[in-house]
């Protein structure tokens, strides 16, 4: 069997695939890689069938070794990836050679990346899925982050052989100061007009508490007319606010219900920009209908299919 | 979509919550069912799905019964106090007993899960006697062993697994409660009878 080694793991790397679906009544965490826009990408690119598992790279600084010839893919954050010292485009995918060392840098932008090998990483399905449960230490390499030295199991499933290099031109956003595309909720209506009033107008600055749970944002305080709510399913792009009044806005780690009153909700379209936005960057929350969620969704979901339909004009279709 | 059941968290209500979210889970474009206290959550595939999903949801609460097939009895051996249960000289304390009544209390009477949530297999119970009734500790604990009974509030849990958690641990259960290649993986579900006993040696 093949495997990928990681020479170096760097800040917090996980295997990921879509995520863990069907069992949240279960309290099981989607996981899964939170930009779905680089993973669906990545996995295209690689000349693999969708929802391969592969890794997911928090804030660059990682190197990888293959042993043998594989394509592989890079999506999401920039973090000046090199090949055996080559630079590499963001949003592309190579061809390495057996020895070839893949080596990921400071980030020039964004927060994760997503690296799609050729095969897939072959770690056990658990509960249907191939994502880290890192909070529940399941699933994944080992149900944990990565560590220097571990060697990644690849599949040797269907994959295309191309050695055609690929690049395609990723989808737009504003690093810093970015704003995010927020659903009302019935509580919204308790919390003081004051604080809703902050809430659109304020701007959030991601703490380094912040994790694949959730970002834990700092900026003016909110407040909730009565403390606490009945216990109630959230999800990712659920903006809960605590007692301390600074908002979070979960992401795929974060627990399956919670007690806390919600503001509002991300609107799923926007979820791969939170996955994106660096410690220390701030956001700004606009409000959304319904109506224009589901445009922005049905745009994403459009640029993804034709970018994949580029990508197999280019290299074929598995 | 959230369904929220005006009025005070009831275990009336609840039996109908859970029966409601067994129907809605084989409702086209549903994907997840998640009961909460006194709400249900669909999570719904496509957009054009949902007011439909809406509009058989408003028609169904009204008529849904409890389904007492749904539940099972368990029974969780538990060892209490000592290295098993580091909170139970503070609840007999703040709860004007002693130890062995806070076991008595705990053990005396049989629970029912409301729901699922906080971990994978968490089982949140209730309702807990008033006497052993205390707020979440101010501050979480940050790793309790995996099987550690606990309290807080009106109600009482297991930890599947190890984690951080703020309620009261008073003793440990070798009981597994979530296992992966189990059909569910869940021991516990909503509805569920659960009755606490004193393992042999606790």
């Amino acid at each position: 069997m093949s495997e990928l080694i990681v020479v170096h793991a760097g800040f917090f790397s996980t295997v990921q695939d879509r995520g863990r679906f069907g069992y949240r009544a279960h309290g099981v965490s989607f996981c899964g890689a939170l930009d779905r826009i680089a993973f669906e990408i990545a996995n295209a690119m690689a000349g693999n069938r969708d929802n391969e598992a592969g890794l997911e790279v928090t804030m660059g600084n990682s190197a990888f070794e293959f042993t043998d010839a594989r394509r592989f893919a890079i999506a999401g954050a920039d973090f000046q990836a090199t090949l055996d010292g080559a630079p590499l485009p963001p949003w592309s995918s190579h061809f390495a050679e057996s020895g070839q060392q893949l080596v990921l840098h400071e980030p020039v932008d964004g927060a994760r990346a997503v690296v799609a090998i050729a095969g897939g990483v072959d770690v056990p399905l658990v509960l249907g899925s191939r994502s880290t449960d890192v909070r529940g230490g399941f699933g994944g390499f080992d149900g944990r982050p990565l560590r220097s030295g571990d060697r990644l199991p690849l599949g040797d499933g269907v994959h295309l052989q191309s050695r055609s290099t690929v690049r395609v031109k990723p989808p737009q956003w504003q690093f810093d100061r970015a704003t995010f595309g927020v659903l009302r909720v019935p509580e919204y209506a308790r919390f003081d007009s004051p604080s809703q009033e902050r809430f659109w107008t304020g701007e959030w600055t991601i703490t380094p508490q912040s994790d694949r749970m959730g970002l834990r944002l700092s900026g003016d305080t909110l407040h909730f007319g009565d403390g606490t709510l009945n216990s109630h399913a959230v999800f990712p792009g659920v903006i809960q606010v605590p007692p301390s009044g600074q908002p979070i806005a979960l992401l795929n780690d974060a627990q399956t219900t919670g007690g806390y009153p919600k503001i509002g909700i991300v609107r799923k379209a926007d979820l791969w920009k939170l996955a994106q936005a660096q410690v220390g960057s701030r956001l700004r929350f606009v409000e959304s209908t319904l109506a224009e969620a589901e445009v922005a969704q049905k745009n994403v979901e459009r640029y993804v299919e034709e970018v994949k339909a580029a990508i197999a004009g280019r290299i074929g279709n598995v | 979509m959230l369904l929220a059941v005006e009025g005070a968290a009831a275990m009336e209500i609840q039996k109908h919550i859970w029966s409601l979210a067994a129907a809605a889970r084989s409702w086209t474009g549903v994907e997840e069912a998640v009961p909460g206290m006194n709400n249900l959550t669909l999570f719904v595939d496509l957009p054009q799905r949902v007011s439909e999903i809406e509009a058989t949801l408003r028609s169904e609460w009204p008529r849904v019964t409890p389904d007492p097939s749904i539940a099972k009895f368990v029974e969780i051996p538990v060892q209490y106090g000592d290295a098993f249960g580091p909170d139970l000289p503070d609840i007999a304390r703040r709860c004007n007993c002693t130890d062995e009544d806070v076991i008595s209390l705990h053990c005396g009477r049989e629970y029912e899960v409301y729901f699922l949530g906080f971990q994978p297999g968490f089982a949140y119970m209730g309702d807990l006697d008033d006497r052993l009734r205390l707020p979440r500790r101010t501050y979480p604990r940050t790793s309790i062993p995996a099987g550690s009974v606990v309290i807080a509030e009106h109600m009482t849990g297991i930890h599947p697994a190890r984690s951080p958690g703020g309620w009261y641990v008073i003793g440990r259960t070798e009981l597994p409660l979530f296992t992966f290649e189990r059909h569910p993986p869940s021991r516990l579900s909503p509805g569920d009878r659960v009755r606490f006993v004193r393992a042999r040696n606790g």
